[in-house]
């Protein structure tokens, strides 16, 4: 479970590589916000059980903001009202909506409700790809198999596994504000991560260098254009 | 472990995130995903001794030589003489690839000999960073405790003794080396970090493409 700090990290990461030169700190601070804001289901979760991972991590959210987006008067109106670079910000912070903030989720072992409320369903992509001597090339991303049969003399139908994890009735991510499904006791242990993992430190550093030096950057380059 | 394909991607995203429009090229882009990929390969080296994987290029001392070369005066017009003007620029990404490549290892439990061959040690900064409501914070990357070990999860052995991390040239894995593996993706997150560098960095290599024109047209000193 990647804390919200690190989908920003990873966010900040690729929206400086999306946007460039128009990488300013106004644009820091919209697709940070747009990162950040899936996470806020776990307040969600207090009112309907087990939302966490499935009100705003459902795709829903972020394909009509795309609409919205991708209509003409939509980004006649964000030009108008912000600038020039107001489209291009808003589409990137839309990408850390979806890659680092729903993504980063999406691919690791719990996963996400895609299509809540449409299809409530937890769906996680996860898995290794290689090659070894043993199995030779080997993945585990997904998996079509078949089915035992449910009774003799029936065939079994093709199992297709691609990471489903079961419904908001079965699955609960637990969050520090709601750790467990149905009401909490005082003594429950409530835990807000930082860093659970290795690779948690090491993103969050990638982050915070990109992010410095792409804004440290716009300033050299103003300041050492005349030496070239 | 995180594979050398996660080291490229994010080499890849450095790339795209720290290198301006004139700098970031195909041939730039290379250059800092091989800096990306570099480290890896002293994998290689078990010819020489089965201890190198993860010390010999994972180490602080290649990029922090690299840096006080691109520093120094000399080195940096050798570098624009060669290279062009971007040079210096593009070796300051490479040098930053390079170190999150080590950095993956280091924080990992897979660990580097980070400050081999002057300490002969395998370090990996294990642990997490969190606050609970029972037990209040929770720090144990590192343990700032007089007379402990500092990094609690690097109870590992030195380059010369018998530790060894395993590889698919030099397996040695539970089984005695009889498998050999080569792991390209060892987690989801890992795929999306590939799926991301290779969406940001192609984007921004076609990006660069059409807007050229375009850029062109604006008043000179916009984006300079």
């Amino acid at each position: 479970m990647p804390s919200t700090l690190v989908h920003v990290a990873l966010a900040l990461l690729c929206a400086a590589g999306i946007l460039g030169d128009r990488f300013d700190r106004r644009a820091v601070l919209v697709v940070a916000a747009a990162t950040a804001l899936p996470d806020l289901d776990v307040f969600a979760s207090l009112v309907v059980e087990s939302t966490h991972r499935a009100a705003f991590h459902s795709l829903l959210v972020p394909g009509a903001a795309a609409l919205a987006l991708w209509w003409d008067r939509g980004q006649a109106w964000l030009r108008d009202r912000y600038g020039p670079d107001a489209v291009a910000i808003a589409w990137t912070g839309l990408f850390g909506y979806v890659v680092a903030g729903v993504g980063l989720d999406a691919f690791t072992p719990l996963g996400i409700n895609p299509l809540y409320p449409l299809i409530d369903q937890f769906v996680a992509v996860d898995g290794r790809v290689g090659y070894s001597t043993a199995d030779g090339l080997y993945q585990s991303f997904f998996d079509i198999g078949d089915e035992p049969a449910a009774s003799a003399g029936e065939s079994g139908g093709t199992s297709v596994d691609v990471g489903q994890r079961g419904s908001t009735e079965e699955v609960h991510v637990a969050s520090g504000v709601d750790p467990e499904p149905g009401a909490e006791s005082a003594a429950t242990e409530r835990v807000f991560p930082v860093v659970f993992r290795g690779w948690h430190v090491t993103l969050l550093l990638a982050g915070a260098l990109a992010t410095w030096g792409r804004l440290r950057g716009a300033d050299v380059s103003r300041d050492h254009s005349g030496e070239r | 472990m995180p594979t050398t394909l996660v080291a490229v991607g994010v080499a890849a995203l450095l790339a795209a995130a720290l290198l301006d429009e004139r700098a970031f090229t195909l041939r730039t882009l290379a250059v800092v995903v091989a800096a990306g990929a570099v480290p890896d390969l002293d994998a290689l080296l078990w010819v020489v001794d089965s201890g190198l994987h993860n010390a010999a290029l994972h180490n602080v001392w290649i990029p922090l030589a690299t840096a006080l070369v691109v520093r120094w005066e000399r080195g940096r017009a050798w570098l624009r003489d060669r290279y062009g003007p971007e040079a210096v620029h593009v070796a300051w990404v490479a040098i930053a690839a390079y170190a999150v490549a080590v950095a993956f290892d280091v924080f990992n439990v897979e660990s580097a000999a980070v400050l081999w061959p002057v300490h002969d040690r395998f370090f990996a900064v294990v642990g997490k960073f969190a606050y609970s409501t029972t037990r209040g914070v929770e720090f144990t990357l590192l343990q700032p405790r007089l007379g402990g070990p500092l990094f609690p999860g690097a109870s590992y052995g030195t380059v010369a003794g018998e530790y060894h991390v395993p590889s698919i040239f030099d397996p040695l894995g539970s089984d005695g080396g009889a498998t050999r593996t080569a792991v390209v993706i060892n987690a989801g997150w890992e795929l999306l970090i590939v799926l991301a560098g290779a969406v940001v960095a192609g984007g921004r290599l076609r990006g660069s493409e059409t807007t050229a024109p375009e850029r062109s047209l604006r008043p000179a000193g916009e984006d300079d």
